[in-house]
């Protein structure tokens, strides 16, 4: 297990680090060529190529406080054939939090239960390992729209998931307008700390593996402006719940921003911002008691999330 | 209370990411003198000036099925009757350059990949891919995957291609015979 505690200080620049960190890797890789942060689409590497990525993701602010997530995913991906690509990636993350919960409590997503409640917590970890696969079954150059299966098994020291996803796509205005929508359900354990702030009787006191799933709702759409760039906006619903299988509907979260992607020959950038709109919907007392403003916080969301992702054709 | 505090330094990174990048250099096959020797050896080439009516513009885009650009092609008439055309088509990020020539008949009888910048896909310079345009008229279907084979991993550069011939077709016919 990779963990450690960095300095305090760390947190304060650390949205500026983790996206220059991107920049500096961008030169030494590449990816695949994302229109959007979260949307999918059914373009992939042509056989026998390869592309390296770095994603640096940035969840900032819950209800009061300090709040910063930081996650990155280094990757390499390669094209197996001109319709199936296959990636892999290790995904890490850092936190910095501090009274951040509606209760004025430090918590929050990637705080693990046995964090102080009153103190500042910070700490970079690797999370886990996935392998991505991606195939296409219509190309919307060729066909009337593009349709692509998408499976990513992850796991960790803290993780087993299995996400999968179907990813829809149709071209307008000779291929400048692009129209994505992807469908992702996400099937995972994760393993709790436990709170020892809680009586020893209570179930969360003690250390367990929680089950919890996610059906993901996500649509973009992206025109080419001019040449290399693209501009777009995206919007994502997500839902969570409690169990492998659905079992238990927990939140419903909305997403709604815009998107710019740059592209040339060899290099690529996406950037893009995620506000949590107003709209979210709380369906048990525990994550009723984590929402403020019609805006999902607790172990879940952040009030705006920055993803920017970049890479290099070799 | 609750504060949105947000680092806005982190916008100012995609555009210096771009400020420290170099920029493509675009793969030019032939220039615009290349490309006249190339097609059209030995012929005394003429400059055609070219204006298009609205009428003209849409008996062209539905004739072909594909959008006229708004820089029209630049356009020279050989000694022989034929009609040299140096046009563009969108790549995945940047124009595609290419050079087209269409006979007396209304038929092609060449055509070159002029400049090409995406990160792959140049398999359309390949001479084996380009002669299925050979003696195609306006009357060819002409579309991707139908009478010219898809590129595997060129497709948009291959279809768009395609597409960039049956406009010129259909152009030559409607405003050059």
């Amino acid at each position: 297990v990779v963990e450690y505690q960095l300095p305090l200080g760390f947190g304060r620049f650390g949205l500026a680090i983790g996206a220059v960190t991107t920049v500096l890797w961008a030169f030494h890789a590449r990816a695949d060529e994302p229109l959007f942060g979260h949307v999918y689409t059914t373009d992939l590497l042509p056989r026998g190529k390869w592309e390296l990525a770095q994603w640096a993701t940035a969840s900032v602010n819950q209800s009061q406080g300090t709040y910063r997530g930081y996650q990155f995913r280094e990757e390499i991906e390669y094209g197996v054939r001109d319709n199936f690509q296959l990636a892999l990636y290790a995904n890490s993350s850092y936190v910095t939090a501090n009274r951040n919960g509606v209760e004025g409590n430090t918590s929050g997503p990637g705080v693990p239960e046995n964090a102080d409640p009153s103190r500042e917590y910070s700490r970079f970890r690797f999370d886990s390992v996935s392998v991505e696969g991606i195939y296409r079954i219509l190309s919307p150059y060729t066909d009337s729209f593009g349709l692509a299966l998408y499976l990513r098994p992850s796991i960790g020291p803290r993780l087993f998931d299995l996400e999968s996803k179907v990813i829809g796509q149709k071209n307008f205005l000779d291929d400048t307008l692009i129209l994505a929508a992807n469908v992702t359900v996400d099937q995972g354990l994760g393993k709790q700390t436990g709170n020892p702030f809680l009586p020893f009787e209570e179930t969360g006191a003690h250390p367990r593996w929680t089950n919890a799933s996610i059906v993901e709702v996500t649509a973009g759409a992206s025109y080419r402006i001019a040449p290399n760039w693209f501009a777009g906006i995206e919007f994502r619903n997500d839902n969570g719940f409690r169990g492998s299988w659905f079992n238990l509907a927990e939140y419903s979260a909305f997403f709604l921003g815009p998107s710019v992607h740059y592209g040339a020959e060899r290099f690529w950038a996406t950037f893009t911002i995620q506000p949590q709109l107003p709209l979210g919907q709380p369906y048990t007392e525990e994550l009723r008691a984590t929402t403020v403003g019609h805006r999902i916080f607790g172990n879940e969301h952040t009030a705006i999330e920055f993803r920017l992702k970049a890479g290099w054709v070799f | 209370m609750m504060r949105f505090e947000m680092d806005w330094r982190l916008l100012a990174l995609p555009p210096l990411a771009l400020v420290i990048i170099k920029p493509a250099e675009a793969r030019v096959y032939f220039t615009v003198e290349q490309v006249q020797q190339a097609l059209l050896p030995r012929q005394i080439l003429a400059p055609v000036p070219l204006r298009l009516t609205a009428a003209q513009q849409e008996a062209v885009e539905r004739r072909s099925g594909a959008r006229l650009r708004d820089e029209l092609p630049k356009i020279w008439r050989a000694s022989d009757g034929s009609t040299l055309f140096v046009d563009q088509v969108l790549g995945k990020h940047e124009y595609i350059t290419y050079a087209l020539v269409i006979d007396r008949a209304g038929a092609v009888r060449g055509l070159e990949i002029m400049e090409y910048r995406e990160s792959y896909g140049d398999q359309i310079q390949d001479p084996s891919w380009r002669r299925n345009f050979m003696g195609k008229t306006s009357a060819a279907q002409l579309r991707l995957e139908a009478d010219i084979p898809n590129i595997s991993g060129a497709t948009l550069s291959s279809k768009h291609v395609t597409d960039g011939v049956r406009r010129l077709l259909a152009l030559n016919d409607v405003a050059l015979r």
